[in-house]
Protein backbone atom coordinates (compact mmCIF):
# COMPACT_ATOMS: atom_id res chain seq x y z
CA UNK A 1 0.00 0.00 0.00
CA UNK A 2 1.26 3.48 -0.87
CA UNK A 3 -1.53 5.36 0.98
CA UNK A 4 0.04 7.76 3.40
CA UNK A 5 3.38 7.66 1.66
CA UNK A 6 5.13 10.87 0.59
CA UNK A 7 8.30 10.85 -1.47
CA UNK A 8 10.16 14.01 -2.42
CA UNK A 9 13.21 13.75 -4.68
CA UNK A 10 15.64 16.60 -5.38
CA UNK A 11 12.96 19.28 -5.20
CA UNK A 12 13.99 22.84 -5.96
CA UNK A 13 11.63 25.81 -5.71
CA UNK A 14 12.89 29.23 -6.76
CA UNK A 15 9.67 31.27 -7.07
CA UNK A 16 10.18 34.86 -6.08
CA UNK A 17 7.03 34.91 -3.91
CA UNK A 18 7.87 31.97 -1.64
CA UNK A 19 10.77 30.89 0.49
CA UNK A 20 12.96 28.79 -1.72
CA UNK A 21 13.83 25.11 -1.49
CA UNK A 22 17.17 23.84 -2.72
CA UNK A 23 17.51 20.20 -3.75
CA UNK A 24 15.37 18.76 -0.96
CA UNK A 25 14.74 15.01 -0.75
CA UNK A 26 12.80 13.19 1.93
CA UNK A 27 10.44 10.33 2.43
CA UNK A 28 7.50 9.96 4.83
CA UNK A 29 6.31 6.44 5.58
CA UNK A 30 2.62 5.63 6.14
CA UNK A 31 1.65 6.30 9.75
CA UNK A 32 4.86 8.14 10.53
CA UNK A 33 4.97 11.32 12.64
CA UNK A 34 7.55 13.92 11.63
CA UNK A 35 8.25 17.48 12.74
CA UNK A 36 9.72 20.03 10.36
CA UNK A 37 11.90 22.45 12.31
CA UNK A 38 13.92 25.51 11.41
CA UNK A 39 13.87 29.29 11.51
CA UNK A 40 11.11 31.20 9.79
CA UNK A 41 11.93 31.64 6.15
CA UNK A 42 13.76 28.30 6.04
CA UNK A 43 11.19 26.92 3.58
CA UNK A 44 9.01 24.81 5.91
CA UNK A 45 5.71 26.15 4.57
CA UNK A 46 6.93 25.88 1.00
CA UNK A 47 7.88 22.25 1.58
CA UNK A 48 4.41 21.42 2.97
CA UNK A 49 2.74 23.17 0.04
CA UNK A 50 4.91 21.18 -2.35
CA UNK A 51 3.75 17.95 -0.66
CA UNK A 52 0.09 18.84 -1.31
CA UNK A 53 0.71 19.97 -4.87
CA UNK A 54 -0.20 23.60 -4.12
CA UNK A 55 3.25 24.70 -5.21
CA UNK A 56 4.77 23.06 -8.23
CA UNK A 57 8.55 22.67 -7.88
CA UNK A 58 10.84 24.01 -10.58
CA UNK A 59 12.66 20.71 -10.63
CA UNK A 60 12.53 17.36 -8.88
CA UNK A 61 9.56 15.08 -8.29
CA UNK A 62 6.86 14.81 -5.64
CA UNK A 63 4.93 11.63 -4.98
CA UNK A 64 1.97 11.45 -2.60
CA UNK A 65 -0.13 8.34 -2.01
CA UNK A 66 1.81 6.68 -4.82
CA UNK A 67 0.95 9.35 -7.44
CA UNK A 68 3.57 11.54 -9.02
CA UNK A 69 1.87 14.94 -8.72
CA UNK A 70 3.39 16.53 -11.84
CA UNK A 71 1.93 13.79 -14.06
CA UNK A 72 -1.65 14.13 -12.82
CA UNK A 73 -4.51 15.86 -14.60
CA UNK A 74 -6.33 18.60 -12.69
CA UNK A 75 -9.10 16.14 -11.71
CA UNK A 76 -6.61 13.50 -10.56
CA UNK A 77 -4.71 16.10 -8.56
CA UNK A 78 -7.97 17.10 -6.83
CA UNK A 79 -8.52 13.45 -5.86
CA UNK A 80 -5.03 13.16 -4.39
CA UNK A 81 -5.47 16.45 -2.53
CA UNK A 82 -8.78 15.26 -1.11
CA UNK A 83 -6.75 12.57 0.73
CA UNK A 84 -4.34 15.11 2.23
CA UNK A 85 -5.59 17.10 5.21
CA UNK A 86 -3.87 20.47 5.49
CA UNK A 87 -4.05 22.50 8.70
CA UNK A 88 -3.08 26.09 7.94
CA UNK A 89 -1.28 28.53 10.19
CA UNK A 90 -4.21 31.00 10.17
CA UNK A 91 -6.77 28.11 10.25
CA UNK A 92 -8.24 29.44 6.95
CA UNK A 93 -11.86 29.04 7.98
CA UNK A 94 -14.81 31.03 6.63
CA UNK A 95 -15.59 33.25 9.65
CA UNK A 96 -19.29 33.87 9.05
CA UNK A 97 -20.24 30.22 8.55
CA UNK A 98 -21.31 27.69 11.16
CA UNK A 99 -18.74 25.25 12.48
CA UNK A 100 -20.70 22.43 10.82
CA UNK A 101 -20.38 24.08 7.41
CA UNK A 102 -16.67 24.74 7.79
CA UNK A 103 -16.03 21.11 8.75
CA UNK A 104 -18.24 19.77 5.97
CA UNK A 105 -16.34 21.84 3.41
CA UNK A 106 -13.32 19.60 4.05
CA UNK A 107 -15.04 16.88 2.05
CA UNK A 108 -15.83 19.00 -1.04
CA UNK A 109 -13.00 17.39 -2.99
CA UNK A 110 -14.81 14.07 -2.79
CA UNK A 111 -18.24 15.47 -3.61
CA UNK A 112 -19.97 16.54 -6.80
CA UNK A 113 -21.07 20.17 -6.95
CA UNK A 114 -24.68 19.28 -6.14
CA UNK A 115 -23.57 16.93 -3.36
CA UNK A 116 -21.51 19.78 -1.93
CA UNK A 117 -24.50 22.13 -1.98
CA UNK A 118 -26.57 19.49 -0.19
CA UNK A 119 -23.89 18.91 2.47
CA UNK A 120 -23.60 22.63 2.92
CA UNK A 121 -27.23 23.69 3.13
CA UNK A 122 -29.18 20.52 3.99
CA UNK A 123 -26.68 18.07 5.50
CA UNK A 124 -28.00 14.52 5.91
CA UNK A 125 -28.34 13.19 9.46
CA UNK A 126 -25.39 10.82 9.09
CA UNK A 127 -23.19 13.70 7.87
CA UNK A 128 -24.14 15.80 10.92
CA UNK A 129 -23.54 12.76 13.12
CA UNK A 130 -20.07 12.21 11.63
CA UNK A 131 -19.14 15.90 12.03
CA UNK A 132 -20.39 15.74 15.61
CA UNK A 133 -18.20 12.71 16.34
CA UNK A 134 -15.14 14.38 14.84
CA UNK A 135 -15.80 17.60 16.77
CA UNK A 136 -16.23 15.44 19.86
CA UNK A 137 -12.84 13.83 19.24
CA UNK A 138 -11.23 17.29 19.23
CA UNK A 139 -13.27 18.35 22.26
CA UNK A 140 -15.69 20.96 20.86
CA UNK A 141 -18.78 18.90 19.98
CA UNK A 142 -21.09 21.47 21.55
CA UNK A 143 -19.95 24.10 19.03
CA UNK A 144 -21.50 22.26 16.07
CA UNK A 145 -23.94 25.03 15.14
CA UNK A 146 -21.94 27.99 16.47
CA UNK A 147 -20.80 30.72 14.09
CA UNK A 148 -17.09 30.19 13.55
CA UNK A 149 -16.10 33.81 14.25
CA UNK A 150 -17.64 33.54 17.72
CA UNK A 151 -15.10 30.90 18.75
CA UNK A 152 -11.83 31.50 20.57
CA UNK A 153 -8.53 31.02 18.76
CA UNK A 154 -8.02 27.60 20.30
CA UNK A 155 -11.52 26.47 19.34
CA UNK A 156 -11.09 27.69 15.77
CA UNK A 157 -7.88 25.75 15.57
CA UNK A 158 -9.82 22.62 16.54
CA UNK A 159 -12.38 23.35 13.84
CA UNK A 160 -9.52 23.48 11.34
CA UNK A 161 -8.27 20.11 12.62
CA UNK A 162 -11.80 18.70 12.42
CA UNK A 163 -12.14 19.93 8.84
CA UNK A 164 -8.93 18.13 7.89
CA UNK A 165 -10.12 14.95 9.66
CA UNK A 166 -13.50 15.08 7.90
CA UNK A 167 -11.62 14.59 4.63
CA UNK A 168 -10.80 11.06 5.86
CA UNK A 169 -7.22 11.77 4.87
CA UNK A 170 -4.25 9.41 4.70
CA UNK A 171 -1.83 12.26 5.35
CA UNK A 172 -2.10 15.31 7.60
CA UNK A 173 0.15 18.28 6.95
CA UNK A 174 0.11 21.09 9.50
CA UNK A 175 1.82 24.43 8.94
CA UNK A 176 2.71 26.04 12.29
CA UNK A 177 -0.64 24.99 13.77
CA UNK A 178 0.20 26.38 17.21
CA UNK A 179 1.71 29.72 16.29
CA UNK A 180 -1.36 31.67 17.44
CA UNK A 181 -2.30 29.93 20.69
CA UNK A 182 -0.86 30.11 24.20
CA UNK A 183 1.89 27.65 25.24
CA UNK A 184 -0.33 25.39 27.37
CA UNK A 185 -2.86 25.03 24.58
CA UNK A 186 -0.06 24.56 22.06
CA UNK A 187 1.15 21.50 23.90
CA UNK A 188 -2.36 20.04 24.18
CA UNK A 189 -2.96 20.63 20.47
CA UNK A 190 0.21 18.85 19.42
CA UNK A 191 -0.59 15.98 21.78
CA UNK A 192 -4.09 15.81 20.31
CA UNK A 193 -2.82 15.77 16.72
CA UNK A 194 -0.32 13.04 17.53
CA UNK A 195 -2.97 10.98 19.32
CA UNK A 196 -5.50 11.27 16.49
CA UNK A 197 -2.98 10.41 13.81
CA UNK A 198 -1.64 7.44 15.78
CA UNK A 199 -5.18 6.14 16.42
CA UNK A 200 -6.15 6.42 12.77
CA UNK A 201 -2.79 5.40 11.33
CA UNK A 202 -2.34 8.72 9.49
CA UNK A 203 0.96 10.11 8.31
CA UNK A 204 1.60 13.38 10.13
CA UNK A 205 4.02 16.11 9.17
CA UNK A 206 3.98 19.29 11.29
CA UNK A 207 6.14 22.36 10.89
CA UNK A 208 7.03 23.80 14.29
CA UNK A 209 8.89 26.78 15.64
CA UNK A 210 8.93 25.25 19.07
CA UNK A 211 11.88 22.87 19.25
CA UNK A 212 10.99 21.56 22.75
CA UNK A 213 7.56 20.40 21.58
CA UNK A 214 9.03 18.92 18.42
CA UNK A 215 11.52 16.89 20.45
CA UNK A 216 8.94 15.85 23.03
CA UNK A 217 6.25 14.63 20.66
CA UNK A 218 7.94 13.55 17.44
CA UNK A 219 10.27 10.60 16.97
CA UNK A 220 11.78 12.08 13.81
CA UNK A 221 12.82 15.65 13.06
CA UNK A 222 13.62 17.15 9.68
CA UNK A 223 15.54 20.40 9.97
CA UNK A 224 15.50 22.95 7.18
CA UNK A 225 17.95 25.81 6.93
CA UNK A 226 17.91 28.29 4.02
CA UNK A 227 15.88 25.89 1.91
CA UNK A 228 18.16 22.87 2.43
CA UNK A 229 17.79 19.83 4.68
CA UNK A 230 20.28 20.30 7.50
CA UNK A 231 19.50 16.98 9.15
CA UNK A 232 16.79 14.31 9.01
CA UNK A 233 17.13 11.98 11.99
CA UNK A 234 15.34 10.27 14.80
CA UNK A 235 15.23 12.61 17.74
CA UNK A 236 17.66 10.65 19.92
CA UNK A 237 20.47 10.82 17.38
CA UNK A 238 20.55 14.60 17.01
CA UNK A 239 23.54 16.23 18.67
CA UNK A 240 23.49 19.56 20.46
CA UNK A 241 25.95 20.84 17.86
CA UNK A 242 23.39 20.15 15.13
CA UNK A 243 20.67 22.05 17.00
CA UNK A 244 23.07 24.93 17.55
CA UNK A 245 23.86 25.06 13.86
CA UNK A 246 20.15 25.00 13.00
CA UNK A 247 19.38 28.09 15.05
CA UNK A 248 22.64 29.87 14.46
CA UNK A 249 22.00 32.91 12.32
CA UNK A 250 24.97 33.45 10.07
CA UNK B 1 8.84 59.49 4.17
CA UNK B 2 9.45 61.74 1.22
CA UNK B 3 7.44 59.36 -0.95
CA UNK B 4 4.47 59.76 1.39
CA UNK B 5 4.76 63.51 1.16
CA UNK B 6 4.76 63.38 -2.62
CA UNK B 7 1.80 61.02 -2.55
CA UNK B 8 -0.26 63.34 -0.33
CA UNK B 9 0.67 66.26 -2.57
CA UNK B 10 -0.47 64.42 -5.65
CA UNK B 11 -3.75 63.38 -4.04
CA UNK B 12 -4.35 66.99 -3.02
CA UNK B 13 -3.96 68.14 -6.59
CA UNK B 14 -6.27 65.39 -7.85
CA UNK B 15 -8.94 66.58 -5.38
CA UNK B 16 -8.47 70.21 -6.45
CA UNK B 17 -8.69 69.11 -10.08
CA UNK B 18 -11.94 67.22 -9.48
CA UNK B 19 -13.49 70.22 -7.73
CA UNK B 20 -12.39 72.49 -10.59
CA UNK B 21 -13.95 70.09 -13.11
CA UNK B 22 -17.22 70.20 -11.18
CA UNK B 23 -17.35 74.00 -11.25
CA UNK B 24 -16.30 74.03 -14.90
CA UNK B 25 -19.29 71.86 -15.81
CA UNK B 26 -21.65 74.19 -13.93
CA UNK B 27 -20.13 77.11 -15.84
CA UNK B 28 -20.39 75.25 -19.17
CA UNK B 29 -24.12 74.59 -18.64
CA UNK B 30 -24.63 78.24 -17.65
CA UNK B 31 -26.57 77.21 -14.53
CA UNK B 32 -28.25 80.09 -12.71
CA UNK B 33 -30.54 80.13 -9.72
CA UNK B 34 -32.91 82.41 -11.59
CA UNK B 35 -33.72 79.45 -13.84
CA UNK B 36 -35.61 77.94 -10.91
CA UNK B 37 -37.99 80.93 -10.93
CA UNK B 38 -40.93 79.93 -13.12
CA UNK B 39 -42.94 82.30 -15.31
CA UNK B 40 -46.40 83.46 -14.24
CA UNK B 41 -48.25 80.37 -15.58
CA UNK B 42 -45.62 78.14 -14.09
CA UNK B 43 -46.01 79.74 -10.67
CA UNK B 44 -49.72 79.02 -10.84
CA UNK B 45 -49.18 75.33 -11.72
CA UNK B 46 -46.44 74.91 -9.13
CA UNK B 47 -48.68 76.53 -6.53
CA UNK B 48 -51.54 74.15 -7.34
CA UNK B 49 -49.23 71.18 -7.32
CA UNK B 50 -47.51 71.88 -4.02
CA UNK B 51 -50.72 73.07 -2.38
CA UNK B 52 -51.99 69.48 -2.54
CA UNK B 53 -48.91 68.04 -0.89
CA UNK B 54 -50.52 68.32 2.53
CA UNK B 55 -53.94 67.18 1.34
CA UNK B 56 -53.50 64.16 -0.93
CA UNK B 57 -56.70 62.77 -2.41
CA UNK B 58 -58.41 59.90 -0.60
CA UNK B 59 -60.91 59.39 -3.40
CA UNK B 60 -61.00 60.13 -7.12
CA UNK B 61 -61.02 63.75 -8.21
CA UNK B 62 -63.32 63.12 -11.13
CA UNK B 63 -66.13 60.75 -12.02
CA UNK B 64 -64.95 57.20 -12.57
CA UNK B 65 -66.71 54.21 -14.16
CA UNK B 66 -68.82 52.03 -11.89
CA UNK B 67 -66.95 49.18 -10.09
CA UNK B 68 -63.66 51.08 -10.16
CA UNK B 69 -61.88 50.11 -6.92
CA UNK B 70 -61.40 52.90 -4.37
CA UNK B 71 -58.35 55.14 -4.97
CA UNK B 72 -56.35 53.78 -2.05
CA UNK B 73 -56.96 50.17 -3.09
CA UNK B 74 -55.82 51.11 -6.58
CA UNK B 75 -52.68 52.74 -5.19
CA UNK B 76 -51.92 49.65 -3.12
CA UNK B 77 -52.50 47.39 -6.14
CA UNK B 78 -50.13 49.57 -8.17
CA UNK B 79 -47.57 49.37 -5.36
CA UNK B 80 -47.96 45.59 -5.37
CA UNK B 81 -47.37 45.50 -9.14
CA UNK B 82 -44.30 47.71 -8.63
CA UNK B 83 -42.96 45.20 -6.11
CA UNK B 84 -43.73 42.24 -8.40
CA UNK B 85 -41.82 43.72 -11.35
CA UNK B 86 -38.86 44.58 -9.12
CA UNK B 87 -38.81 41.16 -7.43
CA UNK B 88 -39.07 39.25 -10.71
CA UNK B 89 -36.30 41.37 -12.22
CA UNK B 90 -34.08 40.91 -9.16
CA UNK B 91 -34.55 37.12 -9.26
CA UNK B 92 -33.40 36.97 -12.88
CA UNK B 93 -30.60 39.49 -12.24
CA UNK B 94 -29.32 37.46 -9.28
CA UNK B 95 -28.93 34.32 -11.39
CA UNK B 96 -27.37 36.22 -14.27
CA UNK B 97 -25.18 38.29 -11.97
CA UNK B 98 -23.91 35.23 -10.07
CA UNK B 99 -23.00 33.32 -13.24
CA UNK B 100 -21.39 36.31 -14.98
CA UNK B 101 -19.75 37.38 -11.72
CA UNK B 102 -18.07 33.99 -11.40
CA UNK B 103 -16.63 34.24 -14.90
CA UNK B 104 -15.66 37.89 -14.43
CA UNK B 105 -13.82 37.28 -11.15
CA UNK B 106 -10.29 36.00 -10.82
CA UNK B 107 -11.75 32.94 -9.04
CA UNK B 108 -11.12 31.21 -12.36
CA UNK B 109 -7.40 31.45 -11.72
CA UNK B 110 -7.56 30.58 -8.06
CA UNK B 111 -5.38 30.39 -6.12
CA UNK B 112 -2.23 32.45 -6.68
CA UNK B 113 -2.11 31.48 -10.33
CA UNK B 114 1.66 31.31 -10.59
CA UNK B 115 1.94 28.29 -8.30
CA UNK B 116 -1.05 26.32 -9.42
CA UNK B 117 -0.17 23.63 -11.94
CA UNK B 118 -1.88 24.92 -15.09
CA UNK B 119 -2.30 21.30 -16.26
CA UNK B 120 0.07 22.20 -19.08
CA UNK B 121 -2.44 23.71 -21.51
CA UNK B 122 -1.34 27.20 -22.58
CA UNK B 123 -4.07 27.24 -25.26
CA UNK B 124 -6.69 26.60 -22.58
CA UNK B 125 -5.30 29.43 -20.46
CA UNK B 126 -5.36 31.80 -23.46
CA UNK B 127 -8.98 30.87 -24.25
CA UNK B 128 -9.84 31.45 -20.60
CA UNK B 129 -8.27 34.91 -20.82
CA UNK B 130 -10.24 35.79 -23.96
CA UNK B 131 -13.46 34.54 -22.38
CA UNK B 132 -12.77 36.57 -19.22
CA UNK B 133 -12.30 39.73 -21.32
CA UNK B 134 -15.46 39.04 -23.36
CA UNK B 135 -17.54 38.48 -20.22
CA UNK B 136 -16.26 41.73 -18.75
CA UNK B 137 -17.18 43.52 -22.00
CA UNK B 138 -20.66 41.96 -21.93
CA UNK B 139 -21.16 43.11 -18.32
CA UNK B 140 -20.10 46.65 -19.25
CA UNK B 141 -22.53 46.67 -22.18
CA UNK B 142 -25.39 45.53 -19.96
CA UNK B 143 -24.61 48.23 -17.43
CA UNK B 144 -24.00 51.06 -19.85
CA UNK B 145 -27.61 51.09 -21.10
CA UNK B 146 -30.12 52.35 -18.55
CA UNK B 147 -33.24 50.36 -17.62
CA UNK B 148 -35.48 52.91 -19.30
CA UNK B 149 -33.50 52.75 -22.54
CA UNK B 150 -33.70 48.94 -22.49
CA UNK B 151 -37.44 49.32 -21.90
CA UNK B 152 -37.76 51.56 -24.97
CA UNK B 153 -35.83 49.00 -27.05
CA UNK B 154 -37.87 46.04 -25.80
CA UNK B 155 -41.17 47.87 -26.19
CA UNK B 156 -40.27 48.55 -29.82
CA UNK B 157 -39.19 44.97 -30.36
CA UNK B 158 -41.71 42.94 -28.34
CA UNK B 159 -44.53 45.33 -27.54
CA UNK B 160 -46.02 46.06 -24.14
CA UNK B 161 -45.55 42.79 -22.25
CA UNK B 162 -44.59 42.03 -18.67
CA UNK B 163 -41.64 40.04 -19.98
CA UNK B 164 -40.14 43.01 -21.81
CA UNK B 165 -40.46 45.15 -18.67
CA UNK B 166 -38.84 42.54 -16.43
CA UNK B 167 -36.00 41.89 -18.86
CA UNK B 168 -35.43 45.63 -19.25
CA UNK B 169 -35.13 45.93 -15.46
CA UNK B 170 -33.07 42.75 -15.07
CA UNK B 171 -30.40 43.34 -17.75
CA UNK B 172 -28.55 46.35 -16.31
CA UNK B 173 -29.13 45.05 -12.79
CA UNK B 174 -27.51 41.71 -13.70
CA UNK B 175 -24.58 43.63 -15.18
CA UNK B 176 -24.14 45.73 -12.05
CA UNK B 177 -24.50 42.71 -9.75
CA UNK B 178 -21.98 40.73 -11.82
CA UNK B 179 -19.46 43.55 -11.53
CA UNK B 180 -20.03 43.93 -7.80
CA UNK B 181 -20.00 40.16 -7.17
CA UNK B 182 -16.71 39.84 -9.06
CA UNK B 183 -15.14 42.75 -7.17
CA UNK B 184 -16.36 41.69 -3.72
CA UNK B 185 -15.28 38.11 -4.32
CA UNK B 186 -11.87 39.22 -5.54
CA UNK B 187 -11.45 41.34 -2.42
CA UNK B 188 -12.70 38.63 -0.04
CA UNK B 189 -9.97 37.06 2.13
CA UNK B 190 -8.56 34.17 0.14
CA UNK B 191 -7.13 31.97 2.93
CA UNK B 192 -10.23 29.80 3.20
CA UNK B 193 -10.39 29.55 -0.59
CA UNK B 194 -6.79 28.41 -0.67
CA UNK B 195 -7.50 25.83 2.05
CA UNK B 196 -10.45 24.36 0.17
CA UNK B 197 -8.40 24.25 -3.03
CA UNK B 198 -5.69 22.39 -1.11
CA UNK B 199 -8.35 19.91 0.07
CA UNK B 200 -9.27 19.12 -3.54
CA UNK B 201 -12.29 21.39 -4.06
CA UNK B 202 -13.00 22.58 -7.61
CA UNK B 203 -12.90 26.25 -8.62
CA UNK B 204 -16.69 26.41 -8.69
CA UNK B 205 -16.87 24.84 -5.21
CA UNK B 206 -14.26 27.27 -3.88
CA UNK B 207 -16.26 30.15 -5.38
CA UNK B 208 -19.54 29.00 -3.86
CA UNK B 209 -18.42 27.67 -0.48
CA UNK B 210 -15.52 29.94 0.47
CA UNK B 211 -15.45 33.16 -1.56
CA UNK B 212 -19.20 33.87 -1.71
CA UNK B 213 -19.75 33.22 2.03
CA UNK B 214 -16.78 35.46 2.90
CA UNK B 215 -18.21 38.25 0.77
CA UNK B 216 -21.84 37.53 1.75
CA UNK B 217 -22.46 40.42 4.18
CA UNK B 218 -21.38 42.97 1.55
CA UNK B 219 -23.14 41.14 -1.26
CA UNK B 220 -26.38 41.02 0.71
CA UNK B 221 -26.24 44.72 1.56
CA UNK B 222 -25.66 45.57 -2.08
CA UNK B 223 -28.39 43.25 -3.43
CA UNK B 224 -30.92 44.82 -1.05
CA UNK B 225 -29.84 48.28 -2.15
CA UNK B 226 -30.32 47.20 -5.78
CA UNK B 227 -33.82 46.02 -4.87
CA UNK B 228 -34.62 49.51 -3.67
CA UNK B 229 -33.29 50.96 -6.95
CA UNK B 230 -35.38 48.41 -8.88
CA UNK B 231 -38.50 49.48 -6.98
CA UNK B 232 -37.99 53.08 -8.08
CA UNK B 233 -37.26 52.13 -11.68
CA UNK B 234 -40.16 49.70 -11.72
CA UNK B 235 -42.44 52.57 -10.65
CA UNK B 236 -41.06 54.80 -13.43
CA UNK B 237 -41.61 52.03 -16.00
CA UNK B 238 -45.30 52.81 -15.51
CA UNK B 239 -44.73 55.86 -17.73
CA UNK B 240 -44.52 53.38 -20.64
CA UNK B 241 -47.89 51.84 -19.78
CA UNK B 242 -46.98 49.07 -17.35
CA UNK B 243 -49.44 48.92 -14.42
CA UNK B 244 -46.96 50.13 -11.79
CA UNK B 245 -47.20 53.33 -9.73
CA UNK B 246 -45.67 55.42 -12.52
CA UNK B 247 -48.61 54.70 -14.80
CA UNK B 248 -51.06 56.27 -12.37
CA UNK B 249 -48.69 59.09 -11.48
CA UNK B 250 -48.41 60.03 -15.16
CA UNK B 251 -52.17 59.74 -15.66
CA UNK B 252 -52.94 61.90 -12.61
CA UNK B 253 -50.43 64.49 -13.77
CA UNK B 254 -51.92 64.66 -17.27
CA UNK B 255 -55.43 65.07 -15.84
CA UNK B 256 -54.19 67.76 -13.43
CA UNK B 257 -55.42 65.60 -10.51
CA UNK B 258 -52.70 66.78 -8.14
CA UNK B 259 -54.38 65.27 -5.09
CA UNK B 260 -54.30 61.81 -6.66
CA UNK B 261 -50.77 62.48 -7.83
CA UNK B 262 -49.65 63.09 -4.25
CA UNK B 263 -51.46 59.97 -3.06
CA UNK B 264 -49.46 57.89 -5.51
CA UNK B 265 -46.22 59.70 -4.67
CA UNK B 266 -46.77 59.06 -0.96
CA UNK B 267 -47.52 55.41 -1.71
CA UNK B 268 -44.15 55.19 -3.50
CA UNK B 269 -42.43 56.94 -0.60
CA UNK B 270 -44.00 54.55 1.94
CA UNK B 271 -43.03 51.61 -0.28
CA UNK B 272 -39.37 52.68 -0.30
CA UNK B 273 -39.39 53.36 3.46
CA UNK B 274 -40.86 49.91 4.14
CA UNK B 275 -38.35 48.29 1.76
CA UNK B 276 -35.52 50.09 3.56
CA UNK B 277 -36.78 49.03 6.99
CA UNK B 278 -37.37 45.46 5.84
CA UNK B 279 -33.93 45.11 4.24
CA UNK B 280 -32.30 46.27 7.47
CA UNK B 281 -34.28 43.69 9.42
CA UNK B 282 -33.50 41.02 6.83
CA UNK B 283 -29.76 41.69 6.97
CA UNK B 284 -29.68 41.61 10.76
CA UNK B 285 -31.56 38.32 10.87
CA UNK B 286 -29.60 36.64 8.10
CA UNK B 287 -26.17 37.72 9.25
CA UNK B 288 -26.72 36.92 12.88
Amino acid sequence: MSDGHVEIRNVTVAHASTHALDDVSLSLQPGEAVALVGLSGAGKSTLLSVCSGMIRPDSGSVEANGHELAKLTAAQLRRVRSRIGFIHQDFSLVPNLRVLQNVVSGRLGKRSFVGGVRDFLFPADDVVQKVYEILDSVGIAEKLYERTDRLSGGQRQRVAIARALFQSPDIILADEPISSVDPARAQRTIALLRQICTDRGLTLCVSLHNLELARAYFPRLIALKSGRVLFDKSVGCITQAEFDELYHIA
Amino acid sequence: MRDDGLNIGRRRWILVGLLAAGFASIYALDLQWSQLLPNAGGIHTAGQFFARALSPALSYESAVPLHTPPLLIKALAAAWQTILFAAAALSLALVGGAVLGFFASTALWLPAGAHEPSSGRPLGAALLGVMHALIRLLITLMRSVHELLWAVLFLAAFGLSQMSAVIALALPCAGILAKIFAELVDEAPSEAAYALRAAGASRLQVFCFALIPCAMPDILAYVLYRFECLLRTSAVLGFFGFPTLGFYIAAAFENLHYGELWSYLYTLLILIVIADWWSGLFRRELLR
